[in-house]
């Protein structure tokens, strides 16, 4: 029997129109970690990094960190006890990013996520945290302001799995 | 019933029997999942048939920190450099002539691990030293840290062992860390 690519492609999507929200459901629990790949720009208005969910949980359950520098500065922060994690980075002109999930499947963890993303005169790093050990079965992706996501938007989810 | 074979495609290898499966690019090499504290979590007689290696680390720990060195060579060989935040202050540092590479700073518990990438670069290459280049951070809801770091060995043996340690050997680990070391293949190979 053919065995699996350590890090395989589960499913890509690749919007035609514009769309506020994208989502990858029925997350196979085969792998040892999940990573997510963006590119592409938000619509007319908004963006910013991309805001992820899990197992539908819409609490404030959810911590993260960044730290970004720009043409002219840097920044740093942490926000505790919201609604989602963010990752990544976007704007209306364009961007990219990735972000590791490590161990989503084991439910002895909390969940914790590593990302980078690079957008219009910005590369920022984060970290972030779902208070949850729960399996993580559904991923729900939104934009961080503004209406959403735009033509040509292309997010990839691939499960890597270990020795 | 046919067979089918599992055949890593190496720097010098390809497929050739009719069957045989190319996993990818990404190769699992080795996992330790710990049930009981370690100070040290080594990973040894590592070929040299990848172009690169990756490690992915969920550190859990009483410790503070953990370090890197390659091939029990402990002596002042290895240098590092960083840019990190505190969620507060982003500040830079780094070290020379050091005994190891310091790696990854640890979460606290399983509920509050840390999460860590680490990319070894060429490490069979007999003309290079060794360059590492990692990511780490850890998210306490609020509070907690990310490193941007960069390390050297200055040494051009190709890496056979890898040893990851807790707080300079004289931390621990604790149950519920998670290491998985990768082999990455290079195109045409």
């Amino acid at each position: 029997m053919p065995l699996p690519s350590t890090m395989t492609p589960i499913a890509t999507v690749t919007l035609s129109a514009n769309a506020s929200a994208i989502t990858f459901s029925s997350i196979p629990q085969g792998y040892t970690d999940l990573m997510l790949t963006t590119y592409g720009a938000s619509q007319a208005t908004g963006g910013g990094s991309v805001v992820l969910k899990f197992n539908g949980d819409t609490g404030n359950n959810y911590s993260y960190l960044y730290m970004f520098g720009t043409g002219s500065g840097t920044g740093t922060g942490a926000f505790a006890n919201v609604g989602g994690c963010l990752v990544n980075r976007h704007n209306t002109v364009d961007g990219a990013g990735w972000t590791a999930i490590s161990n989503y499947s084991n439910t002895s963890v909390t969940k914790a996520l590593l990302s980078r993303g690079s957008g219009n005169n910005i590369a920022i790093t984060l970290t972030g945290r779902w208070r949850s050990t729960a399996a993580i079965t559904s991923i729900a992706c939104s934009m961080e302001s503004g209406p959403g996501f735009a033509p040509g938007f292309t997010a990839t989810l691939y499960g890597i799995k270990a020795a | 019933m046919s067979v089918t074979s599992l055949k890593y495609k190496t720097k010098l290898g390809t497929l050739a029997a009719p069957g045989d499966v190319d996993p990818g690019a990404m190769i699992p090499i080795a996992t330790t999942l710990l049930a009981t504290t370690a100070s040290t979590i080594t990973f040894s007689n590592i070929t040299r048939e990848y172009e690169h290696l990756q490690i992915r680390l969920l550190g859990v720990s009483g410790a503070t920190y953990s370090e890197i060195a390659f091939n029990s060579d402990f002596g002042a060989n290895y240098s590092w450099h960083q840019l990190q935040t505190d969620a507060t202050t982003i500040t830079v540092g780094g070290g020379a002539s050091a005994n190891q590479i310091y790696a990854a700073q640890l979460g606290s518990s399983t509920s509050v691990p840390s999460i860590t990438i680490i990319d070894i670069l060429d490490y069979s290459n007999t003309s290079k030293n060794k360059t590492v280049k990692l990511l780490n951070a850890v998210d306490a809801n609020g509070s907690g840290f990310i490193y941007f770091r960069s390390g050297a060995w200055m040494n051009t043996n190709a890496i056979s062992t890898i040893r990851i340690a807790a707080q300079g050997s004289t931390g621990t680990f604790a149950s519920g860390t998670h290491v998985a070391l990768y082999g990455i293949k290079r195109a045409g190979a």
